[in-house]
This record gives structure tokens, C-alpha cells and sequence, in this order.
């Protein structure tokens, strides 16, 4: 009876909440339908993780295994180095090319000459667009032996040619050196925007004041932009197991002497799995790889509440 | 008024997606016609004769048939022209026409299982046990229509056109699922090499190890560049190299032959398998793949290498490449084109030891899926593709005197070829019949003397009916699949990091380790059960 | 957008050098590969294996564009293709997620915490290729149609709460004065803060559009007919060949004369990528309204 009861009077809070706000839900709806058709309807599809997936049986009549699909993970006792490879990639990415960004939109804003700013715009956004099976070339060309570009230039100044894909060591530097490369033009804007929209005259009072130009950056500029770092550093760690399989995969491919060092979750699955088709075991890798990040992200917004409620997610 | 105004983008962005649900919801009247429900309807034209009573071979063919056909490739520019005339003569006989959906080579490994998995209705489709969801596979997981009755049916002729012998190797627990092809090609790998050169340095043939490495060192001295300037991909043609010289070893089922896979001992003592890394002649091997690589008969950085050794030897890049017999048949005249004075030999490795495998049909089969809405007329048709020499040469050449003419039995492009009118073309290879096939001015001439010589000496598969179900296996085969791919690529390339026999070491053991035992008790546990047919 | 406020000091100076240097480099950084790819969409093939890509070709050739300039016609429906899902991907979307933006910061909406959740946990978990194909295919009918390209990426989470992010920014004071003033939600949404959202709506829309343009997964799954072929996905046709040769190893027959060499995949990559290069200066000029805030202080 107190169950009903107290349902009822939720069921009752939502109703007046709805008409009370009718047109804020009838905005928001949109938004919510696309949510739930393409994205909620398609979620339970994730249960094929657990089982042993068979044609025409689908996915909830397939036969429920359980853990299995997972062992393959486990079994060769790989798990433990691609997880850190693929954790310290991204971290590497998220941090360091949020840094970069930022400290680019600076100097993008700081600097007067008008075309130089535009130019240098839509100068850096242009790898962005190069795709990275081209960019997979292009690094060959530069890197191999014999006829690459680096070696080239080694030889012209009197040294060594360097076996660059025969060196895990150094690939780790490249990689994130290009993925950089090809995602600051793209990052950076957000911060630009963010940016333009302070206030030039807050700048001018602190003008004003006596601030200098490292000063106003360091207490204006920053600051505005914490939540918007704090934002893309959240959507980033909810993905901290995934991604980036392209640049991985076009850069390191088959060589599997540099896999040590830059074999990631998503490049070891794809081998793993290139001989026999089986869906399930590749969902269950995605399933590992999601309930890893929602993890990171509630423990991250929890603490993120603590110090700076606005910026949390939820 | 301004009230109303302000409404708009609200309306606009609730109809928007509304409408495109609407609009998506129109183009599924095509996708529900298309595998043409017996009840969705009558036939169209007023052309079609009096169809209405017929039946063919005890099959009602009153009601037409659309056919949805998925093959590999893409559309060419004249396709729908052929495909006019294929539908004109299949309408007068059976009442069906084909609708071709095409699956491009770079999207197959994610669109042919796809297009299982997601149940999307369609009549026919190629399927191979090397596809990228394997044709034993989806005959047991219940994707293809059992043909097994229906054979004697509805396609007698076809059934009577293949021997039993094909017919049992699609046999999957004693019921076939597919219509194999009859096309008889021999797919032994091979290396392809230039024979102008070979002349330069005074040599007759390549018909040996030993010979391959004379006539790489010769390039080595006196060509600027490399004898096999391949890819990591030639990791596994080089294995396939061990194998296929040594001794009497045949590749046995279990791990997925574009590794390194399981081989048996001998056709004889087929029902044992093991795996090479286990024996001294793979450590030998490996010590050879390492000189090999130090020696510079390939890039030092071929494991990152981008084009393969065939796009290299068009382009006067290297000496040679490594793929299989029929492919180098095939490529001859695109070879010659690059390279005219190269006319490339090859050096079958199989073929010392006697070892030349028959190809099996059921490699290039033809299916049915279980959500076909025609599965009699699709049978039919398929019977129509493979026993009829007009529709052989429609779907296999072309329009006569358009895409091709026949000059002294051999199929040419005719003078008035235009590429970008006439191009095109079905990749309907497994619907070969060696019957009705034409030997084409783009082949290596050699080929039918070739094969005849070959045809003589090859042997049979001893695998062939037998498929083998990887269900108890699946976490072994990939954790296989990882080592092979990483330790397994680099000692066939001569790449590893460690001295090759340490090397060799750790590759045994890291195998033990993904449970290369529990998949071969698994294979032979299988094989107990199975005779070999012939 | 600039900060020139009054006279430079010496470190000032010392950044803004600093500033120039550092971009200047890394802009030729980015601006090299690019012209590589189109100097090398003019070299011969057989060049192109044998020596890799150069700055000045030995020979120039420009018969990689002329092979794909005559089956223009493909390449044209392509680009209209690409510039309709663009068009109206961009806009409807910008639309909803406005909107969606401007509930999400209302503090009086109860419900604001529970709908951000929901939207975000999508980008946490998802149902995996085979359910959304079977959704997209069998219940929405999407198959072949130009919708399957426009609505699954119409909205997107990330761009949501950016949106939320950049809408935070407009102070409370403006509902407050608007409610009194009996302005309904839906007005106040569209008079005040569209107006003044105008940067972060630039933004977005440069996002979704760059979105919609680079957009061939999905083309490559659902589309069937041929003039219905997004821009990307003919590129990606064109340069993604890596699996070619394994499908000659199972015995598939192709003619590899017919596969596009590595010249035509670059020159596809530059066609590809031209235009939209135009847009991103167009959307740079609304970054700067951020003058406009100010004016409702007090």
C-alpha cells in the first residue's frame, strides 16, 4: 500500500511537473526522441556480450554463456598491457592535447594581425580532413629506411639511417605527436569560442587596473576556460578505453614489432578476431571498454561536484 | 501574429523528424517488393505471355519472382544493361527477375556478415569457407536453405551437371546448403618472377628452393631493387612456402588458413594434425627466413609496408611476387601491360612433392538465404546461370560483341570497346562451370596446358565434406590468431627481435599458452567421426 | 575578437612573439602534408611506387584527375549528396539542440539532472553495429534512403552539453527580467538567448557540418544506389584497399587493374576536402559576438 501509495505520488509530481513546464519538455523532446529511438531502443543489443551469438536464432534467443566471450581477453595475458597502453594514450591525448589547444586559442587570441589569425585558422584545421589511411602513407614515407624522407635527410647530414619501424621505443612519441597534429585545429576551437565570448571589457577594466597581458591570461582567460576543460575532460574519460583504432591502425598496422608499445584494446581485438567472425566476443570487449569508463566518470564527477559543482556533469 | 511565428522552429523540428520516419517508411515499399512475397502481386508488363497456369519442374511460376542477388564488387556502367537482358530471358522461362545489391570489395568484411546477422531478406549470395563469416558457419547456424531435396526437385539438371564428389564437399552434417561451383582452377602458391631476368643471369628455370635463392641474389647484385618487395601479408605466403615443401604436409582444418594454420602429416594420415612450429623443420625454416631477411630480399621495414609486392612489379619495383597460381594466371595481362618484356614464370612450391590440390567447388559456392521468399525460383535461376550457355556468357561476359567477341575460341574486347560506356561487369565467379568457359586473351596462355598437366598429378583434398564447427574453441582460436599475427608474422619475415631459435622457443610456448592442444584434440576429436570421401 | 588593449609592454611583446612563432610552425606543419597530397595527385603512378610522394614530381601527370573528372558525374551527385545531408543535418540539429540546451539550463526545470544523464550515459554504452543495422533496416526503414546518413548523427551528446556549457554563460538576471516582462519560455528561448548564443551556435553548427561532410559509415552501410553515394564514402572506397589482397588469398576473382592507384587516391582526397575548407572562415567572423552580452548588464 505505501508503495503504491508513494508512486503514485511521484507518477503525480511528473504529471504537474510536465503541464507546469509543458513547453520546456515539448523543446526538449526532439532531442529526447532521437535519444531513445536511435540509442535507448538499441541498448539492450549489448546482451549479445553474453552469449554465443548464432544467426538465426538473433541476439536474446542465442544460447546465455555468461563470462565466456571474455576469456580471450584474459587468456593470453595480454589484458593487462593493452589496458595500460590504451589508457595512457588516451590520457596522453586528452591532457596533453587539451593543454595544447588551450595554449593555442591563447596565442590565436593574444596575436593582432587579423589575416594572420584567420589564415592560421583554417590552416590548422586541414588535418583534420586528411584521412588517417593517408596519413598512414605519409608517416611511411617519412619513416622507412630506404627511401624515407627523415632517413634522406640522416644521410645528407653525414649520419646513420635509423630503423624507425623496428624501434618500439619511439613510436610512442610519433603517435601522439601525430595525433596531435591532426586534432588541435579541430579542438582548439571550442576553446576559441569560449574565449570570444568574454567580454572585452572585463579585459579593459583589468587593463585598467595595471594587469599586464600574462596576468590578464593567467586570471581571466584561464579561469573562464576551466569549465569547458572540465567538460571535454569528462567526455574524454568516458571513452578512456576506446577510440583512435584509425591512427593505431594505419600507423602501426602489421608491424607487430612495435605492438608492445603501442598495441591498444581496439587494434588487439580487430587481430584477435580477423579469423573467425564473432560478434559476441567483440561486444564483449566493448562491453569491458564502456563499464570501464562509466566507472572513471562517476568516481571523476563525484569529485568534480565536490570542488566545482557548476562544471559537474550530473 | 508574433505568437505564431515563434511556434515555427518547435513545428518544424517535431515534423522534420517525423517526416524523415515517413519518408524512410516510403522507400520500404521497394525493400518489401523486392523479395517479391508471393502475396505482394501480380505480375507487371503487359509483355509476359500467359505465364498464369505454368509450373516448372512441379514449381508454380504464375506469380512473379523478384530475385535480390548480392554479389562482391561494384556496379560498372553497363551492368544494367546486361542485367536487362538476363531478366528477359529469366522472365520467359521462370517468371523471376534479379535485382543485383552489390557489396564492394573494401566493405566485405563488415557488410557480407552483416547482411546474415541482421536477417535482411534477400534471395541469393556467394559464400566461401574463407569468407569473412565462413559458409560452413552459416550453414550451421541456420542462415541457408537446406537445397538438399529440393536439388532433385526443382534443378535436376543442375544436380545431375555437378558430380557427387563437389556436391559432397558442401555437405554440412550430411545436407547441402549451397551449389558449388565447377570451375577447375588450382590455387597453389607460388612465386611470380620475371623471366627476362632470368635469362639475364643465365638461368633456365626456377623449379626449386635453391634455385629461388640463386635468382634472388642476382637481383640482389644487379637490379636496383629488391626480389620480393612485398608486404607483412607475404609473412603467410612464405609459410605457406614451408609447408608446401615440405615433405608430404597438407594444410589440415581448425586454424583459419590465412595464418599460420594446422597441417596433417600426409593425405593418409589425415585424421592427425599438428602444428609445424612443433617440429625441426619449422625451426630450420625460421633460421632461413631470418638470412633471408638480413641478406635484403626484402625491405627491411616490410612489416609497415604499404604496397604490395604485385603493385610493385608492375611498376618495375620488384623482382617478384608471391600469390597464387590462379592469380598470376589471371594477372598476365595486366602484368604484361606494365611491363611487357618481364612475361612472368612460376614456381609452384607444391609441385615437387606432388601436392597440387584440386580446388575444392564449395570454396566459390552460391546460397540461399533462409529469408528468401523464393527459394525454389532462386534455385532455379542459379541452374539457369550454370547449365545455359546464353545466360553463362550473359552474367559471366557480357553482351556479345559488346563486352567481348570470341576470336578462335578465345574471349577479346571488341574493337569498339569504350570503357566508360560498355565497362562492367558480374563478379560471378562462383557461378563457373569449366564447360562453358572461355579462355580470355588477358589469361596467361599457358593456362590450359598448365592445368591439363596439373589435372593429371593433383591429388584431392582429404578434407573435403568435412567442416569443422570452432564452437568449443572460439577463445583459443583467437588467442591463436594474436600470436600469429604478432610472433608468428615476424619469424616468417625473419623480423624478430630475438635470435631466431629463441625466437622459435617462445612462439611454441606462447601457442601452449592460447591452447593450441585443446583446439587440436578439438579438430581430431571432430575428424574421428569423419571418412574421407574418394 | 582582439586584446589589444592599450600599449605593450615588453613581455607583452614577448608573447605575442612567442604566439606568432609557435603558430607559424605548427601551420606549416599542418599545411605541408597537404600540399604533398595534392603535388603528388599529380604524379605519374609508377613514380609514386617507386620513389613515394615528392613535393616537385619528375613528371607531372594529371591523369589521375582526368580519370575521375570523367565519371564526373558520380562525383557531382556525390557532392550534391554530401552538401543536402550537410545542409539539413546542420540545421535541424543546431535547432534541437538548442532548445535542448536551453531546457538543460533552466534552474527551474526539475528534471534537468535526470534528461542530462540520460543523454549522457549514450556515449557510455551502446547496442553495437548488428542492433542499430537491424533498427535502422528493419524498423525504421532507413535502407538506401538519405535519411540514414542525417539522422543518426542529427544530435549529438558532446555537442549537447557544449551547448549547455556555452548557454551557462548567460546570466540568470535575463529570465528573471523576461518572466517579468510575460514573455513565455519558447520567446525567451528565441528572442534573448538565440541572439546571443550566435558564437556557440557558430560552433556547433561548424562541428555538425564538419560532421555531416566527413559522414561514409553510414553511407557505406545503408546506402545501396549508386547516386546516393556521399563525397567521403567514394573516398574511402577509393583509398581503403588494405583488405584487397586477403580477398584474393580466399579466391576471390578481382581485377586489380581496375582498382584505383595511388595517385587517383590522392587526388580523390583533395577533391574531397576543398570546400568545406571555405566554410570554417565563414563561421570564424561569429566567434566575435561577445560584445553583446555586455550590453545587458544591470
Amino acid at each position: 500500500m505505501h508503495l503504491v501509495s508513494r508512486l503514485k505520488l511521484h507518477c503525480g509530481n511528473v504529471l504537474r511537473e510536465l503541464v507546469k513546464n509543458k513547453i520546456l519538455f515539448l523543446m526538449l523532446s526532439p532531442v529526447i526522441l532521437y535519444f531513445v529511438i536511435f540509442h535507448y531502443l538499441v541498448m539492450p543489443g549489448a546482451y549479445v556480450a553474453f552469449v554465443d551469438f548464432n544467426i538465426s536464432k538473433g541476439i536474446f534467443a542465442s544460447k546465455f554463456v555468461g563470462l565466456d566471450n571474455f576469456e580471450f581477453l584474459v587468456k593470453n595475458g595480454d589484458l593487462w598491457n593493452i589496458t595500460k597502453n590504451t589508457l595512457l594514450y588516451n590520457f596522453a591525448f586528452l591532457a596533453l592535447g587539451n593543454v595544447i589547444q588551450i595554449v593555442f586559442a591563447i596565442m590565436l587570441y593574444e596575436i593582432s594581425s587579423k589575416w594572420f589569425k584567420k589564415i592560421s585558422q583554417s590552416v590548422l584545421l586541414l588535418p583534420h580532413f586528411i584521412s588517417m589511411v593517408i596519413v598512414g602513407v605519409f608517416a611511411y614515407n617519412m619513416f622507412n629506411f630506404k627511401t624515407g624522407f627523415i632517413n634522406t635527410m640522416l644521410v645528407s647530414l653525414g649520419l646513420d639511417r635509423y630503423e624507425f619501424y623496428s624501434d618500439p621505443g619511439i613510436w610512442k612519441y610519433i603517435i601522439v605527436a601525430f595525433k596531435i597534429w591532426s586534432a588541435t585545429g579541430y579542438g582548439m576551437i571550442v576553446y576559441l569560442a569560449t574565449i570570444a565570448g568574454i567580454n572585452n571589457d572585463l579585459y579593459e577594466a583589468a587593463y585598467m587596473d595595471g594587469a599586464s597581458r600574462s596576468q590578464r591570461i593567467r586570471y581571466m582567460t584561464l579561469p573562464m576556460l576551466k569549465p569547458t576543460f572540465i567538460l571535454l575532460l569528462l567526455f574524454g574519460l568516458g571513452g578512456i578505453l576506446k577510440g583512435s583504432f584509425d591512427l593505431f591502425y594505419n600507423l602501426i598496422g602489421t608491424n607487430s614489432v612495435l605492438y608492445p608499445q603501442t598495441d591498444i584494446i581496439d587494434t588487439y581485438v580487430f587481430r584477435s578476431l580477423v579469423g573467425q567472425f564473432n560478434f559476441s566476443m567483440g561486444a564483449a570487449v566493448g562491453f569491458y571498454q564502456s563499464l570501464f569508463g562509466l566507472i572513471l566518470v562517476f568516481t571523476v564527477n563525484l569529485i568534480v561536484r565536490k570542488i566545482e559543482p557548476d562544471s559537474a556533469l550530473f | 501574429m508574433k505568437g505564431n511565428k515563434m511556434k515555427y522552429p518547435l513545428i518544424l523540428s517535431s515534423v522534420m523528424l517525423l517526416g524523415s520516419l515517413l519518408a524512410g517508411c516510403s522507400s520500404s515499399k521497394e525493400e518489401n517488393t523486392s523479395s517479391g512475397s508471393a502475396a505482394a502481386g501480380s505480375s507487371s508488363a503487359s509483355g509476359s505471355p500467359a505465364a498464369s497456369d505454368k509450373t516448372v519442374n512441379g514449381v508454380d511460376i504464375s506469380k512473379e519472382a523478384k530475385l535480390v542477388y548480392y554479389l562482391w564488387g561494384s556496379a560498372g556502367v553497363a551492368n544494367k544493361d546486361i542485367l536487362a537482358k538476363i531478366n528477359e530471358k529469366l522472365k520467359k522461362d521462370i517468371n523471376a527477375t534479379i535485382e543485383v545489391k552489390y557489396i564492394d570489395w573494401p566493405d566485405v568484411a563488415t557488410k557480407y556478415p552483416l547482411l546474415f546477422a541482421s536477417g535482411e531478406k534477400f534471395d541469393m549470395s556467394h559464400a566461401s569457407p574463407g569468407a569473412a563469416v565462413s559458409y560452413f558457419s552459416l550453414a550451421n547456424q541456420g542462415a541457408l536453405v537446406d537445397i538438399t531435396d529440393m536439388l532433385d526437385k526443382v534443378a535436376p539438371k543442375l544436380k545431375a551437371e555437378i558430380p557427387e564428389q563437389t556436391w559432397a564437399g558442401a555437405k554440412v552434417n550430411g545436407k547441402i546448403y549451397g551449389v558449388p561451383s565447377l570451375y577447375s582452377e588450382f590455387t597453389p602458391t607460388g612465386f611470380a618472377y620475371r623471366s627476362d631476368l632470368l635469362k639475364k643471369y643465365g638461368m633456365e628455370k626456377i623449379s626449386s628452393i635453391a634455385d629461388m635463392e640463386k635468382y634472388m641474389d642476382n637481383v640482389l647484385a644487379n637490379e636496383s631493387y629488391p626480389p620480393i618487395n612485398g608486404n607483412a601479408n607475404d609473412a603467410f605466403n612464405m609459410y605457406k612456402m614451408l609447408v608446401d615443401t615440405t615433405d608430404m604436409w597438407i594444410n589440415a582444418p581448425g586454424i583459419s588458413l590465412t595464418e599460420l594454420n594446422l597441417v596433417t602429416k600426409s593425405p593418409e594420415d589425415y585424421k592427425k594434425v599438428f602444428h609445424p612450429a612443433f617440429t625441426q623443420e619449422f625451426e630450420d625454416w625460421a633460421v632461413k627466413m631470418r638470412q633471408w631477411a638480413d641478406k635484403g630480399y626484402w625491405p627491411k621495414d616490410i612489416l609497415s609496408s604499404q604496397v604490395d609486392a604485385g603493385t610493385n612489379f608492375r611498376a618495375a619495383n620488384s623482382a617478384g611476387y608471391l600469390t597464387h597460381a590462379q592469380d598470376w594466371i589471371g594477372k598476365y595481362g595486366t602484368d604484361m601491360k606494365a611491363q611487357p618484356e618481364s612475361d612472368p614464370f612460376f614456381y609452384t612450391f607444391a609441385e615437387a612433392n606432388h601436392k597440387i590440390k584440386r580446388k575444392l567447388g564449395v570454396e566459390n559456392s552460391t546460397v540461399i538465404s533462409t529469408n528468401s521468399a523464393n527459394p525454389e525460383r532462386a534455385l532455379m535461376a542459379i541452374e539457369k546461370f550454370m547449365t545455359d550457355p546464353e545466360y553463362y556468357n550473359l552474367i559471366q561476359y557480357g553482351i556479345e560483341g559488346r563486352q567481348y567477341v570470341i576470336e578462335n575460341g578465345v574471349k577479346k574486347t571488341p574493337a569498339g570497346f569504350d570503357d566508360k560506356k560498355d565497362g562492367g561487369g558480374f563478379a560471378a565467379w562462383s557461378l563457373r562451370n569449366d564447360k562453358y568457359n572461355l579462355p580470355m586473351d588477358t589469361e596467361n596462355p599457358i593456362r590450359n596446358s598448365l592445368y591439363e598437366e596439373w589435372n593429371k598429378v593433383a591429388i584431392n583434398d582429404p578434407y573435403m565434406g568435412f567442416s569443422f564447427d570452432p564452437k568449443n574453441v572460439t577463445t583459443e582460436i583467437a588467442s591463436i590468431s594474436n600470436v600469429n599475427q604478432q610472433l608468428g608474422m615476424q619469424l616468417m619475415l625473419g623480423k624478430t627481435t630475438k635470435d631466431p631459435k629463441e625466437a622459435v622457443a617462445e612462439y611454441r610456448k606462447q601457442l601452449k599458452a592460447a591452447g593450441i592442444d585443446k583446439v587440436i584434440a578439438e579438430v581430431e576429436a571432430q575428424l574421428a567421426n569423419f571418412d574421407k570421401i574418394g | 575578437m582582439n586584446n589589444t588593449v592599450g600599449k605593450e609592454d615588453a613581455g607583452s611583446l614577448f608573447i605575442k612573439a612567442i604566439s606568432y612563432l609557435c603558430l607559424a610552425i605548427f601551420a606549416l606543419a599542418c599545411l605541408f602534408p597537404f600540399v604533398l597530397m595534392i603535388s603528388s595527385s599529380f604524379m605519374r603512378e609508377d613514380e609514386i611506387i617507386r620513389e613515394g610522394y615528392k613535393l616537385i614530381p619528375n613528371h607531372f601527370s594529371a591523369k589521375a584527375y582526368e580519370l575521375l573528372l570523367n565519371n564526373s558525374q558520380a562525383l557531382y551527385k556525390a557532392y550534391g549528396v554530401t552538401i543536402f545531408i550537410t545542409v539539413v543535418g546542420t540545421v535541424s540539429g543546431l535547432i534541437m539542440m538548442s532548445m535542448a540546451g536551453f531546457v538543460l539550463n533552466r534552474k527551474d526545470f526539475k528534471y534537468r539532472n535526470f534528461f542530462s544523464f540520460l543523454i549522457y550515459f549514450t556515449t557510455l554504452f551502446a547496442g553495437g553495429l548488428i542492433p542499430s543495422y537491424i533498427l535502422m533496416v528493419k524498423y525504421l526503414h532507413l535502407k538506401d534512403s538519405l535519411f540514414a546518413m542525417i539522422l543518426p548523427g542529427v544530435v549529438g551528446a558532446w555537442s549537447i552539453f557544449l551547448m549547455r556549457n556555452f548557454m551557462k554563460a548567460i546570466p540568470d538576471s535575463l529570465y528573471e527580467s523576461a518572466t517579468i516582462d510575460g514573455a513565455g519560455d519558447f520567446r525567451i528561448y528565441w528572442q534573448i538567448f538565440m541572439p546571443l548564443a550566435v558564437p556557440s551556435l557558430a560552433t556547433i553548427g561548424l562541428f555538425s557540418a564538419l560532421g555531416f561532410w566527413n559522414e561514409w559509415y553510414n553511407g557505406m552501410l545503408y546506402i545501396q544506389s549508386p547516386d546516393k553515394y556521399p563525397l567521403q564514402y567514394f573516398l574511402q572506397r577509393m583509398i581503403n584497399q588494405t583488405n584487397i589482397q586477403a580477398l584474393i588469398n580466399q579466391g576471390a576473382v578481382i581485377n586489380t587493374a581496375d582498382l584505383p592507384s595511388q595517385s587517383i587516391k590522392m587526388a580523390t582526397a583533395v577533391l574531397a576536402t576543398g570546400p568545406i575548407i571555405l566554410l570554417y572562415p565563414f563561421a570564424q567572423r561569429y566567434f566575435v559576438s561577445g560584445l553583446t552580452i555586455g550590453a545587458v548588464k544591470g
